[in-house]
């Protein structure tokens, strides 16, 4: 069971059409998930984190998004690229579940928690409604939810955001679902409920070994949550490997200048160190690197060719000229 | 700290909202608290805690039910609108949403020059001249300053409001999230802009955030709030090392460190935020506190300062 791949996700490429042009919001990007494995995918507003995951859904298209012809998405060795909506409808919620970022307008605010926990169950699964209402409530005690009998019968707007959050990731869960993406999921929360609310995907992932991917703009966040990590940066994996090798030996300029400017709560510093500049506008075609404007290493290669993605020793993976000469392989292009 | 001068001092504020019938939220419920020369307080605490009504109180663009506010020794209440507008020359404030915040319809350099108009300072050229002066200080380039704010990103449009604030050389800015809506990389350069203009210009800041990593970055001295009430206050490092109130100590804790070495020994909070409209009798923590006692559950604790200037108001400390 350990190590069995559950989703491989290949050379995604996700673009939008605007009035500007061609917008790649995802840029081929590549990883897979084992079963039990928290991936964190950590990046700026803007660097395609939503989109990817949204693409993995195969929900994008309702938001005007396209996936290009050669990528891959594999969801248990099945494609899921290909498959009708019929079929999608099937998978999502049973095989792969979503959390969302804003707890408090993923709920239907006109039907009672229980009526959407079990419309959800009965859909997947062969219960009755009966049945169904007992499960429900059997995942909002698992997710620690207080007087959970009273619960069910309440309406969204009667909850708290963390308590909110603690029911649609009951809802998310209800079905067994292999795969769990988590868009956000404690950014609208306060500290402290964040706190527990980490602390319960932390739990679940260890009772129920579903892997999750965690995406999330908070440093903190993944440092104490995954056991991998993908730096995005303008659509691209810039960096993936190991938490302990992206915190302790980041190799990109980007990853380097991000964990660089968030203030430490265990250490005194005077003055932070800030990226100049800003993320480049992606409808503009970019010559060479998407770091490299904003780069304080640039060397003379990174104007001309965008860097594949090079492989370093320790199965750290990094988009950056500066690693050819080290690099063990290319993996891709 | 104390042979500092006072330039602030709010003094048992209290901010009353009418709800439903006969509902009261009580946002905030005497508070009181000193702002020195060129200090920065941080002001903590989670949503609905009441901090950023205080942050607006003190400015009086709410006004308090009851408290007094005195700026250099001069009560602010009971000053007509005429004298406060006067006033706000000295007193500005940044709001969390740089895209709301500023006016789409004016180029930089009008919004910029915005206060110096209405407090009809300098000729022409002169608020032409300091504007721009102001924009460079702040990062622009002489080609941006005619540009309008869809044109900026957030980092660059919370540069501009920045701006905006100190254009009238105010000695004393309410900064409400300023950095929450922006992106790590842009948050840093917002933050050192805004420590070095607190260090050139000896200008106070109240930061207020829910961040505690990015208050501790900026602040002197620190303030936690919960449900309205001032649960502690100490300088920096003092807090971070030694949270006396159990709610300090456990939202401390709760902060994720981007560290996968650093464990950190959580005190987790059970529950939920209780509501402002029905808060808890007596200390108001005490639904949420693993040391509550009867007395916390009947009697308010007093907020008291030790000789170093470390307040707390908790029955057990």
């Amino acid at each position: 069971m350990e190590d069995t791949v559950l989703l491989k996700v290949d050379h995604l490429r996700t673009f939008f059409k605007t009035k500007t042009g061609v917008l790649p919001a995802v840029n081929g990007v590549s990883f897979t998930l084992k079963s039990g494995e928290i991936l964190g995918v950590v990046g700026e507003s803007g660097c395609g984190k939503s989109v990817m995951s949204m693409s993995i859904l195969k929900l994008i298209e309702k938001y005007g998004g396209k996936v290009q012809e050669g990528s891959s998405i594999e969801l248990q060795g099945r494609q899921v690229l290909g498959l009708s909506e019929k079929v999608m409808c099937n998978l999502r919620g049973k095989e792969i579940a979503m959390i969302s970022q804003d707890p408090m307008t993923s709920l239907n605010p006109v039907f009672t928690v229980e009526y959407q926990m079990v419309e959800m169950i009965c859909r997947h699964t062969e219960m009755t409604k009966k049945e169904a209402s007992a499960h429900a409530l059997f995942w909002l005690k698992k997710v620690g939810i207080p007087e959970p009998e009273k619960r069910l019968k309440e309406y969204p707007h009667q909850l708290s955001g963390g308590m909110c959050q603690r029911v649609i990731i009951a809802m998310a869960l209800s079905c067994d679902p292999k795969v769990l993406i988590a868009d956000e999921p404690t950014t609208a929360l306060d500290v402290t409920v964040q706190a527990q609310i980490l602390d319960l995907l932390r739990k679940l992932r260890d009772d129920v070994n579903a892997a999750i991917i965690l995406v999330t703009h908070d440093m903190g966040v993944v440092a104490s949550m995954a056991d991998n990590i993908m730096v995005m940066y303008a659509g691209r994996a810039v960096e993936c490997g190991t938490t302990h090798q992206i915190f302790k030996a980041p190799k990109h300029p980007y990853t380097q200048g991000l964990l660089a400017s968030v203030p430490r709560m265990d250490k005194q510093e005077d003055k932070l160190y800030a990226i100049p500049g800003n993320v480049p506008n992606l409808t503009q075609k970019i010559e060479g690197c998407v770091f490299r404007e904003r780069c304080d290493q640039c060397v003379g290669k990174c104007a001309k060719e965008a860097p594949p993605q090079f492989l370093l020793d320790g199965g750290q993976k990094v988009r950056c000229w500066l690693y050819e000469q080290e690099a063990k392989e290319i993996c891709d292009e | 700290m104390s042979d500092e001068k006072v330039l602030l001092q709010a003094n048992h504020i209290k901010k009353y909202f009418q709800g439903q019938g006969r509902n009261v939220v009580k946002a905030v419920d005497d508070v009181s608290l000193t702002l020195h020369q060129g200090e920065t307080l941080g002001l903590v605490g989670e949503s609905g805690c009441g901090k950023s009504t205080l942050g607006r109180t003190l400015l009086r663009l709410l006004e308090p039910t009851e408290g007094e506010i005195l700026y250099n020794g001069q009560n602010l209440i009971g000053l007509s609108r005429k004298e406060m507008r006067l006033m706000r020359q000295n007193m500005q404030m940044i709001f969390q949403n740089p895209y709301s915040s500023l006016n789409p319809r004016m180029t930089v350099l009008e919004s910029v020059r915005a206060p110096l108009d209405i407090f009809k300072i300098g000729t022409k050229e002169e608020r032409f001249e300091k504007c721009r002066e102001m924009l460079k200080y702040v990062g622009f380039e002489e080609y941006q300053i005619y540009r309008y704010p869809h044109e900026f990103s957030g980092g660059q449009r919370q540069r501009i409001v920045i701006a905006r604030a100190l254009i009238s050389s105010p000695n004393f800015i309410v900064c409400d999230e300023p950095v929450s809506a922006l992106d790590v990389s842009v948050r840093a350069q917002v933050l050192n802009l805004m420590r070095d203009i607190n260090k050139q210009r000896g200008v106070a800041y109240l930061f207020i955030s829910h961040d505690l990593s990015v208050v501790k970055h900026v602040s002197d001295r620190i303030a936690v709030m919960y449900l309205g009430n001032m649960v502690e206050l100490a300088e920096c490092e003092e807090l971070y090392r030694n949270p006396k109130h159990p709610y300090t100590q456990a939202l401390l804790s709760s902060i994720p460190i981007p560290d996968p070495d650093v464990k950190v020994d959580r005190v987790p909070l059970e529950g939920d935020l209780p509501s402002p409209m029905n808060p808890p009798e007596g200390c108001r923590f005490h639904t949420r506190c693993k040391y509550a006692t009867e007395r916390c559950r009947k009697e308010r604790p007093e907020f008291k300062f030790d000789a170093n200037g470390h307040g707390v108001a908790c029955h057990l400390c």
